[in-house]
């Protein structure tokens, strides 16, 4: 059925699996089993690389584009670009095929609210046990724990770019004015 | 054929030209080599189940305001997938005919929608319409972030502050008053 006029559908990629249960913990195990057989290395340079990828796709935006020239044009993007190419980031990162990380994020969270996980998570072939005692461990990390502190890094993230940007954040709703469209451009050649 | 590689011909002789295009060449290869490899990399990536935004039949969001104002627009999204999906809407930059590029205000600054599957929520954006935005109907398209395709064309139209307009007739005390100030302006 087709969305209406004052509509959008929210559907799922063509020539991919589909957003079910299932699929997003598949996909997650599949991202868990990949992390033994890459380096480090290369999973973190796959989600800066990942970042970046959305961070141009945002600047598309109004606000991107409004928060973008505002680090650029201040201390912190120069700073930032020269350590970005002087210690060879943006080769390390260039060459790193991106996450689609807010694909992961949206599919994660999915997860947390879907009502059949337990069944099938019972499909799936238990996990083999991680070798050493885990009573040799000083802490043993909750999700919570780990949900709590994902949130607090994520808004401090949030609220240390905000502050980078501050001295130099135009003001909302600004206009450009650039020179009016030339009426020869839709001559009978352009037709 | 002789070829001069004397320090004083030309930028440094043919030879060393042709040792640096050599060796710009291997860099190249070395390089685009790598990326091809990470590519390959990336093709073994596991996957991610994606979204895409699919809007309606000749779907819009349009709307009208004078200078000064806020116009609000509303759109309704039905998630089609089996399980939750969260939205986070971004406006492009809009631009009229003339070339003048607004980067919209949002008011309030639109926050993240979840929508339970099979189900659907209002997308509510306010936005303000700036004192010195030049009248014209300002285009551009609204984005889901991080949404792997689509977006909903935007139009907007501005209209000049009701004192620039043309005065209604009812209104004889009001219209009155401008006419000596533009008249004092003329040199």
């Amino acid at each position: 059925m087709s969305p209406s006029a004052d509509q959008v559908a929210l559907v799922d990629a063509p020539e991919s699996a589909g957003r079910t249960t299932a699929t997003l913990v598949g996909s997650l195990t599949a991202r868990l089993a990949a992390l033994h057989l890459i380096s480090g290395a290369d999973a973190i340079g796959s989600l800066v690389a990942g970042y970046a990828a959305l961070g141009r796709e945002v600047s598309q935006t109004a606000e991107g584009a409004r928060m973008k020239r505002a680090l650029e044009s201040g201390r912190p993007g120069r700073n930032g670009d020269l350590l970005w190419s002087r210690l060879r980031l943006a080769d390390w990162a260039s060459m790193m095929p991106p996450s689609p990380v807010l694909d992961q994020l949206r599919n994660d969270a999915a997860l947390l609210l879907a009502d059949d996980v337990e069944t099938t998570l019972e499909l799936l072939p238990i996990p083999g046990e991680i070798a050493g005692s885990p009573a040799d461990l000083d802490e043993r990390w909750t999700f919570a724990d780990f949900l709590l502190g994902f949130w607090a890094c994520s808004a401090e993230v949030v609220r240390v770019l905000e502050a980078l940007a501050a001295p130099t954040l135009a003001e909302p709703g600004e206009i450009v004015a650039s020179a009016p469209a030339d009426p020869e451009a839709d001559g009978e050649l352009l037709r | 054929m002789q070829i001069p590689n004397d320090p004083g011909s030309g930028a440094g002789g043919s030879f060393r030209d042709l040792l640096r295009l050599q060796t710009e060449f291997q860099a190249r290869l070395a390089e685009e080599t790598v990326k091809y490899l990470r590519r390959l990399q990336g093709a073994g990536m596991p996957a991610a189940p994606g979204t895409v935004l699919r809007p309606g039949e000749g779907a819009e969001l349009s709307g009208k305001g004078a200078v000064g104002s806020t116009v609000h627009l509303e759109l309704e999204v039905v998630n089609r997938q089996r399980v939750h999906c969260i939205v986070t809407p971004m406006l492009e930059a809009l631009v009229d005919a003339s070339g003048v590029t607004w980067f919209p205000e949002v008011d309030p600054a639109v926050g993240s929608t979840l929508v339970p599957p099979n189900e659907s929520r209002p997308l509510a954006l306010s936005l303000k319409l700036p004192g010195e935005l030049p009248p014209g109907t300002y285009r551009g398209a609204l984005l889901l972030q991080g949404f792997r395709d689509g977006a909903v064309p935007v139009a907007v139209e501005v209209e000049a502050p009701a004192a620039r307009r043309r005065p209604a007739r009812t209104r004889k005390s009001a219209t009155r008053k401008p006419a000596p100030r533009r008249r004092t302006r003329k040199p």
